[in-house]
């Protein structure tokens, strides 16, 4: 049911179908499953025309000729809405594109839709959208996760085969782990923000929803590389991809940190990460056990400096220029601005904000002193596996928990990917998370490549 | 650092340094989430930190310049369409000074 970009652009280079074909096929399956809610907007009419042009005018060695693809709302894209999960920017109708969206556009891919999101970025369900939810297509009575809600269900429901998220503390990894499919988030400054609506500018991440790791790979070689436009990616490589070749894991050392293991609450989980651990050795890699002691405080950290970064960046939205009015936010920006007002607020900044700052220290340095030993931690993505609509929504704090295992890793800025590991007896994805050093793509993902070949 | 639950000036004022209303009857909500929140973020106030450096940012990064050459913008009217009250080609905002009413 789920083809991978590979396979898509396959057919379409050797003609077995036209990019209407692929266009309309995606459509379809996007309109068949819209009781998903995986999309705030279509843009058929854009997608149909620019099909057709593709057709007759574009290259089809551009690495993603053809290939349908979806939007987490987050991304501005030029005279397409782009509301950001919230009802403030229902009306807005950006004048420019992300950096990202004409990179994408420049390799030929098509733009489809705008995917559902919890406002703001801010959720671990999809439930704080103010679109309402989306579902988990492996069970519709289960989150996918959040907040790239709707574009982990657009990949994982085959309705596209590449949706573009934003991660800042888990938003890719954790929703790709909820639904059962790749879930990639870059190096901190590796891909462009600009023209993406910021959240926590110190932690957004430009990521993606693909069905393999070769896919997730083939995509940053698009999405990667300085852009005059984003200051911190100024020192950022492009990626050169040029496929992959099965090497196995002979003497590569992976890292298992128990503070991760610990924090798995389900029996499943547990027992299926000792799988992943034994396919590890299988493949010929060293399992090296290492320590991230704050792993703990880590969650702390990110709901003192996110919160803050987002009170800042929120104050922009005033409904002068455009959007509407401050009345118009939901309950959870409130929550988070007033946090960040909080704890930037004098009197408070010394306990909260710097205090996060010097742990934010700590928790780079763990990791630092990890990868002196090891070349990739391998852990599991999230405490447990996707739980049901209504579950967490009236326990904010509940709901904060859900990150605990992505968001170090944003703290360090480093990249990191969901790959699937298996179901549930009762038929609910599970999934391992690949970690490496900054600005390191170049090992980390030929290494979640090989584990990926092990775990299908 | 201790606090189970916002005062209701606490809440009134965060919510004032936010520009944000708080609705009747949501108070004892968001006091009482608030409240949890911070109290659970607040257990980093109690470690012992000193002469640990503060993480801004992880790039590395320090002064990024940009050639002097001017770029093209945004077209004008691109932009102003989405201004909801506008005159003459204008923003129109509030006033910050004096008591009028507009």
């Amino acid at each position: 049911m789920s083809r991978t970009i590979v396979e898509t652009r396959k057919e379409l280079v050797d003609g077995t179908k036209s990019v209407t074909e692929v266009v309309s096929e995606s459509l379809k399956i996007i309109k068949d499953k819209e009781k998903l809610n995986a999309f705030i907007t279509l843009a058929e009419d854009e997608a149909l025309v620019r099909a057709t042009w593709l057709e007759k005018n574009g290259d089809r060695s551009l690495p993603l000729f053809g290939v349908p693809v979806a939007l987490k709302d987050m991304y501005l894209t030029k005279g397409i809405r782009t509301t950001a999960g919230a009802k403030l920017l229902e009306e807005y109708v950006p004048p420019y594109s992300a950096s990202v969206v004409e990179k994408l556009e420049e390799a030929g891919a098509v733009i489809v839709g705008k995917t559902n999101q919890d406002a703001w970025a801010h959720g671990a369900s999809g439930e704080n959208s103010d679109f309402g939810p989306s579902l988990n297509p492996s069970n519709e009575e289960y989150v996918p996760g959040g907040s790239s809600s709707g574009s982990a269900v657009a990949v994982a429901a085959g309705m596209v085969p590449l949706a573009m998220g934003t991660d800042t503390g888990g938003s890719i990894r954790q929703p790709a782990n909820f639904v059962g499919v790749v879930g990639f988030k870059p190096s901190y400054g590796r891909v462009s923000r600009y023209g993406v609506i910021a959240m926590a500018s110190s932690l957004d991440s430009m990521g993606h929803f693909t069905n393999s790791v070769e896919d997730a790979a083939l995509v940053l070689g698009v999405t990667a590389g300085a852009d005059e436009r984003d200051a911190t990616t100024r020192a950022a490589r492009n990626y050169e991809f040029e496929g992959f070749s099965k090497k196995g894991l002979e003497g590569v050392r992976v890292g298992i940190a128990k503070e991760y293991v610990e924090a798995i609450a389900d029996e499943e989980i547990k027992e299926n990460f000792e799988k992943v651990k034994s396919k590890l050795e299988r493949l010929g890699a060293i399992l090296v056990d290492v320590a991230l002691p704050h792993t703990k405080e880590a969650i702390a950290v990110y709901y003192i400096l996110q919160p803050a970064e987002v009170s800042s960046n929120l104050a922009r939205f005033d409904g002068v220029r455009y959007g509407k009015g401050r009345d118009s936010f939901g309950k959870e920006a409130k929550r988070r601005i007033v946090v960040g007002s909080y704890t930037l607020s004098s009197g408070y900044y010394d306990a909260y904000y710097r205090q996060a700052l010097k742990v934010r220290t700590l928790v780079r340095q763990d990791f630092e002193r990890a990868f002196e030993r090891v070349d990739a931690l391998v852990t599991p993505v999230s405490p447990t596996t996707a739980f049901k609509l209504g579950e967490k929504t009236s326990d904010p704090l509940a709901m904060y928990m859900a990150d605990v295992l992505t968001v170090p890793v944003n703290l360090a800025g480093l990249p990191a990917i969901a790959i699937p590991s298996g179901k549930t007896k009762g038929g609910l994805p599970m999934g391992v998370q690949v970690i490496g050093r900054y600005m390191d793509e170049e090992r980390m993902l030929p290494i979640s490549y090989e584990l990926e070949s092990e775990l299908i | 650092m201790k606090q189970k639950k916002l005062s209701e000036k606490e809440l009134a004022h965060l919510f004032e340094l936010g520009k944000l209303e708080l609705a009747e009857g949501e108070a004892d909500e968001y006091a009482t989430q608030l409240g949890e929140i911070l109290d659970y973020v607040g257990q980093l106030s109690n470690l012992e930190l000193d002469g640990i450096e503060e993480t801004n940012q992880v790039t590395g990064l320090v002064n990024v310049f940009d050639e002097d050459k001017i770029r093209e913008g945004l077209d004008h009217g691109e932009v102003m369409s989405q201004v909801p009250v506008k005159k003459d080609g204008y923003v129109m905002v509030r006033a910050v000074l004096g008591g009028g009413d507009e």
